[in-house]
């Protein structure tokens, strides 16, 4: 009953899989879980309860720089090396290290990806910073991905802080309907992460993080950017001081009335499922997150000088052409505080070479 | 799955008595000692083509594969007398051409677009031990070593996932080591059985913190034998590894159909 070799099984597997209807590459999600908790090898908490936190926001592209990958139709890499992934990473942590946050919304960081060396870069980052503690929330789980020689991931959004963290919890964004099952079935499966900070004596101030959909062929993007309003208006009708951020994939209100929106010169992708360069169609979805909360670069500030607060491009060679990344907050940031980390020119810090996102930085009170 | 196995064992308890029924071979087992009578020919949807040559001799290929990764296995009859039988067997394989067509853009892409993928001569060997319990009944036991060269360029990345990163490892590392027990027998009337627990030892990739990783597999299955000509098989096989990409567990569900033609016992 041992077998020559690995061709008898594969596609008995694979015609049994669907069949069976379970979970054999445990890509699935419950509706609300746990977050997986981390903690810094030396833990090192301020001593005094602050007034004011400095909140730091960062899609960092898996610890992948300026590797050009496939699936943003620059290059075909689809892998990359430990020490890749450990000097992008060191990078990384340079520059948190030298902005200081006390808290850090990260989106697509891998804990144990195949295409990522698996370099567990939650905990990379921790001992690498001042941050003590993190929550992780996968977003993108699979023992194997049968695609682009993908492999195994575990990929997701997380919140480091220097300060302890208490309930903390994923919740599941719904999937993109218009793919077929077993695309749902590989696909990443969004969600909001959250996670109570226990600053102070403060035990009412809540942080939320999410990552929406990049491509909407269906509308999903705007499901997900309500879903994730939601959740922020959740703790804001319970009393709570809450802040929300993430990469929410689409432009700020009114930018068409200062910038392109649509046919970036970066977006190199042919196949329609995959270009993600035309938000024409969506210039209000962000409108009631502005109406209704303040945000770390206010709108006008954003409308009078857009390219001072751009958050992305996927050309290394470019500079950065359009505003993605956010934090929002039923609170009050400190004003003026905010700021895009686009260069040492704007921002202090060359942040080109290190992820397809620029961080966004801003100071958020928090005294009783 | 559950219902599917339960309808099989029952049908197969039900089964009227035949001349299938009288046949003392244990399923038409390829993992023991056992050779294929000389004449006898057996082909699995799913698993290898069997031809029962004279002098002690079997061959094994597997037609679905053979073109994409061409290899060719043979069993060899060292000793058999009593309750014991003794064989060796051989597989020479080249894989190169059907990793070459895994190495693909989009879904199926196993391997990323741009991998180098070397020339890999690959020879398995296995030596194995069975002793007959009884008339119908067998318990088997293996020892196994895969060695592997790889010529030419190489940025061959490891398959990682179970099953898969156990049968490749040899040609990353250059060898792996295999070991296994089983039991195969008639359970009642034209339903046998199967249960078999295999180790694989692994040499662990450079810079790793371990200098060995392992994976167990366990295999019980059922097997119908409807007919002298057709057998039907149904199971699972619970893997339980420590590879370089962590701890893992799966459970996975396993299925065969199988026809034979000429001599049988």
């Amino acid at each position: 009953m041992y077998h020559e070799s690995i061709s008898r099984w594969f596609p008995i597997v694979a015609l049994l899989w669907p069949l069976a209807g379970c979970d054999l590459f445990h890509t699935s999600f419950e509706d609300v879980e746990d977050a997986v908790r981390y903690r810094a090898a030396v833990v090192e908490e301020p001593s005094a309860a602050p007034d004011s936190l400095r909140v730091m926001n960062w899609n960092m592209k898996f610890g992948a720089g300026r590797i050009d990958f496939f699936f943003d139709c620059h290059g075909t890499r689809s892998l990359m090396t430990a020490e890749e992934v450990r000097g992008h990473m060191a990078d990384i942590s340079e520059v948190v290290a030298s902005v200081d946050p006390d808290l850090l919304l990260i989106q697509e960081v891998d804990v144990e990806s195949k295409r990522s060396a698996y370099v567990d870069q939650v905990q990379f980052i921790l001992d690498n910073t001042p941050l003590n503690y993190a929550v992780y929330a996968s977003q993108w789980r699979a023992d194997y991905v049968p695609s682009d020689g993908i492999g195994r991931v575990n990929s997701g959004t997380a919140i480091l802080s220097k300060y302890p963290l208490g309930a903390s919890t994923r919740y599941a964004l719904p999937a993109v309907p218009s793919y077929d099952a077993l695309k749902r079935y590989f696909y990443l499966q969004r969600n909001v992460l959250e996670t109570q900070l226990l600053v102070g004596a403060r035990e009412d101030v809540w942080i939320l993080a999410t990552h929406a959909e990049a491509y909407s062929p269906d509308g999903t993007k705007r499901v997900h950017i309500d879903g994730f309003k939601e959740h922020l208006d959740r703790h804001r009708d319970q009393g709570h001081l809450v802040l929300g951020g993430g990469d929410l994939n689409t432009l700020p209100p009114q930018t068409g009335s200062v910038a392109p929106v649509a046919d970036f010169p970066d977006s190199v992708c042919t196949d329609e499922e995959f270009i993600a360069d035309d938000y024409s169609e969506e210039s209000d979805w962000l409108q009631a997150l502005y109406d209704d909360y303040e945000t770390a670069i206010p709108l006008q500030t954003y409308l009078d000088d857009p390219q001072a607060h751009y958050t992305h491009t996927t050309d290394k060679d470019g500079f950065w052409n359009r505003k993605l990344d956010y934090m929002f907050t039923n609170g009050v940031f400190v004003p003026s505080s905010g700021e895009t980390l686009q260069s040492v020119d704007i921002g202090g810090h060359e942040t080109m070479p290190l992820s397809d996102h620029a961080p966004v930085v801003v100071q958020w009170e928090v005294a009783p | 799955m559950i219902r599917a196995l339960t309808i099989v064992v029952v049908i197969g308890l039900i089964w009227p008595s035949s001349a299938a029924a009288e046949s003392t071979r244990s399923a038409w087992s390829a993992d023991t000692a056992d050779l294929l009578p000389a004449g006898r020919t057996e082909v699995g949807l799913f698993g290898p083509a069997r031809v029962g040559l004279q002098g002690d001799v079997e061959l094994q290929a597997h037609p679905l594969w053979f073109f994409l990764a061409p290899h060719m296995g043979a069993k060899w009859r060292h000793h058999s007398g009593g309750s014991w039988s003794v064989a060796s067997r051989h597989t020479l394989s080249y894989p190169t051409p059907l990793l070459s067509v895994l190495s693909r853009e989009g879904t199926g892409g196993v391997l990323p677009v741009e991998t180098e993928v070397p020339h890999i001569i690959n020879l398995t060997q296995d030596i194995l031990a069975t002793y007959a319990l009884r008339e119908d009944q067998r318990l088997s036991a293996r020892l196994g070593a895969r060695l592997a060269a790889a010529l030419g360029e190489s940025t061959l990345p490891t398959i990682d996932v179970p099953l898969a990163y156990s049968r490749g490892a040899a040609w990353h590392e250059g060898f792996a080591l295999e070991a296994g027990l089983s039991w195969s027998g008639r359970v009642v009337a034209t339903l046998f059985g199967g249960l078999a627990l295999d180790l694989f030892l692994l040499p662990a990739p450079e810079g790793s913190a371990d200098d060995w990783h392992h994976a167990v597999e366990l295999t019980p299955q059922l097997t119908w034998r409807i007919s002298d000509s057709w057998a039907l098989m149904a199971g699972a096989k619970f893997v339980q590894g420590s590879y370089p990409f962590g701890e893992q567990s799966h459970v996975l569900p396993l299925f065969d159909v199988t026809y034979g033609w000429g001599a049988d016992d």
